[in-house]
């Protein structure tokens, strides 16, 4: 097929050829896949064009006619007021009240359940002077924490693993490196590979910064996984007995909501 | 229902009245329980109207009620729509409820070029539809064309492959 093609497509599909140069474009369409093909798209084209104007052109009519407003007609019967009307609006309660409970439980349901509960952003995990020098530490691991920080911010976590990972234990940001770890596989919903290394920062890190924080990551996973039992319990407490912790009122809201009637009422 | 049937395949604006007269407020009724709205159904029932436009072309097609086959091609086109638009979990749910073959014992549906064209021509811009019109529709040459739209005569062609080019993009 050939740019020259073009007119003789649309006279042919425009019935515009006569008999002779019909035959010969015919043939040539025989010959030609792309000719053919490219004919057969437009000919679609003419026919989706030609049946939409006259869908449309049949909507318009009944649309001043009100047609799309009107209820369907249906024979009128007079229903007379009698006992048996009391079997029809019981049904009609009974229906309002499950609409209600169905109603209950999936606000309950999308507004309490773990996923929702269990909610972090980045900017609660990362914290000023974390990443800019102020540990110190090798230039070269400083830029992968920031690279990874990048990463982070932009949801690529899966990326961000691979610097995080590379950060050995001897730096200084290597806890951060860690937190940052946690949280990315948290955000993955790789709890079971996450909740180690929280662990790992909490029983080893003296920095309170981020011992707090791979605290409230670890809460949060433990929340995910549904389990909170005797290790989910234990932390939350311990944040809700420090007003100093950063999650403080974090904790409090988690803590009222998991308490809640609605949370109750689901779960 | 054979006379409808002939005036379908031969497209007459009396067969898409009756379609519409047997099908609409029934189709309307699947849409608003659906959370659609009026505007919503209008839309949904042309889809469908085309799609039927579409399926009588087939050797095998059968209608045993034409109300029940519109309004499970209302339900599954707005289904489809719902998805599209992601608007709550429950449409995972009843998407999955689509059967293969529904009560008038017609065969899924599987959209046709024509039909995918007939969506795409929406998502066209405005000078796009208009040029295919004048082409398709009301076959003007491209020298009226040009001086309907104020276009150059040679542009005509150019703008035409690109409003076509386009279109097959988003068909594909």
């Amino acid at each position: 097929m050939t740019e020259g093609d073009d007119p003789k497509i649309e006279r042919f599909l425009q019935g515009k050829m006569s008999d002779t140069e019909k035959q010969a474009f015919q043939e040539d369409m025989g010959s030609d896949a792309a000719l053919a093909d490219e004919v057969s798209f437009r000919s679609d084209l003419a026919k989706a064009i030609r049946r939409k104007k006259l869908i449309s052109q049949v909507h318009a009519e009944f649309k001043a006619d009100d047609f799309f407003k009107k209820e369907e007609t249906k024979t009128a019967k007079t229903v007379p007021l009698r006992a048996s009307n009391n079997k029809f609006l019981l049904r009609m309660a009974a229906a309002v009240v499950l609409l209600i409970l169905a109603g209950s439980f999936w606000y309950a349901n999308t507004s309490y359940s773990n996923a929702q509960l269990a909610q972090i952003p980045f900017d609660n995990i990362r914290a000023l002077g974390l990443t800019e020098g102020n540990r110190g530490g090798d230039p070269v691991e400083l830029t992968r924490l920031k690279e990874a920080t990048v990463e982070l911010d932009q949801g690529n976590f899966a990326a961000s693993l691979g610097q995080l990972s590379s950060v050995p234990d001897s730096d200084p940001n290597y806890a951060v490196s860690q937190l940052y770890r946690g949280y990315a596989l948290f955000q993955m919903q790789d709890y079971d590979e996450a909740i180690p290394i929280l662990r790992g920062i909490i029983a080893g890190e003296t920095d309170n910064i981020v011992k707090q924080k791979a605290e409230w990551v670890l809460l949060n996973c433990l929340l995910e996984q549904n389990d909170l039992a005797v290790e989910f319990s234990r932390l939350l407490n311990e944040i809700l007995a420090n007003k100093g912790h950063q999650f403080y009122r974090q904790s409090l809201t988690l803590k009222e909501k998991l308490d809640s009637g609605w949370r109750i009422l689901v779960f | 229902m054979n006379d409808l049937l002939e005036g379908l395949i031969a497209e007459t604006p009396t067969a898409i009245k009756s379609v519409y007269q047997i099908g609409y407020h029934h189709c309307k009724w699947a849409i608003l329980n659906q959370d659609g709205t009026d505007s919503d159904a209008q839309d949904v029932f042309q889809q469908a109207v085309f799609s039927l436009l579409e399926r009588v072309r087939q050797p095998d097609f059968e209608i045993g009620n034409l109300k029940a086959y519109l309004f499970q091609s209302c339900r599954y086109i707005w289904l489809k729509e719902k998805k599209e638009r992601r608007t709550t979990q429950l449409v995972e749910q009843f998407s999955t409820d689509i059967p293969d073959e529904d009560e008038t014992g017609l065969k899924a549906i599987k959209e046709s070029r024509i039909e995918a064209i007939y969506k795409a021509l929406d998502q066209l811009e405005e000078n796009c539809r208009t040029l295919l019109d004048l082409t398709y529709f009301e076959k003007q040459r491209d020298k009226e064309i040009a001086a309907m739209m104020k276009y150059k005569p040679n542009f005509v062609r150019v703008k035409r492959k690109r409003c076509l080019d386009h279109l097959r993009q988003l068909i594909h």
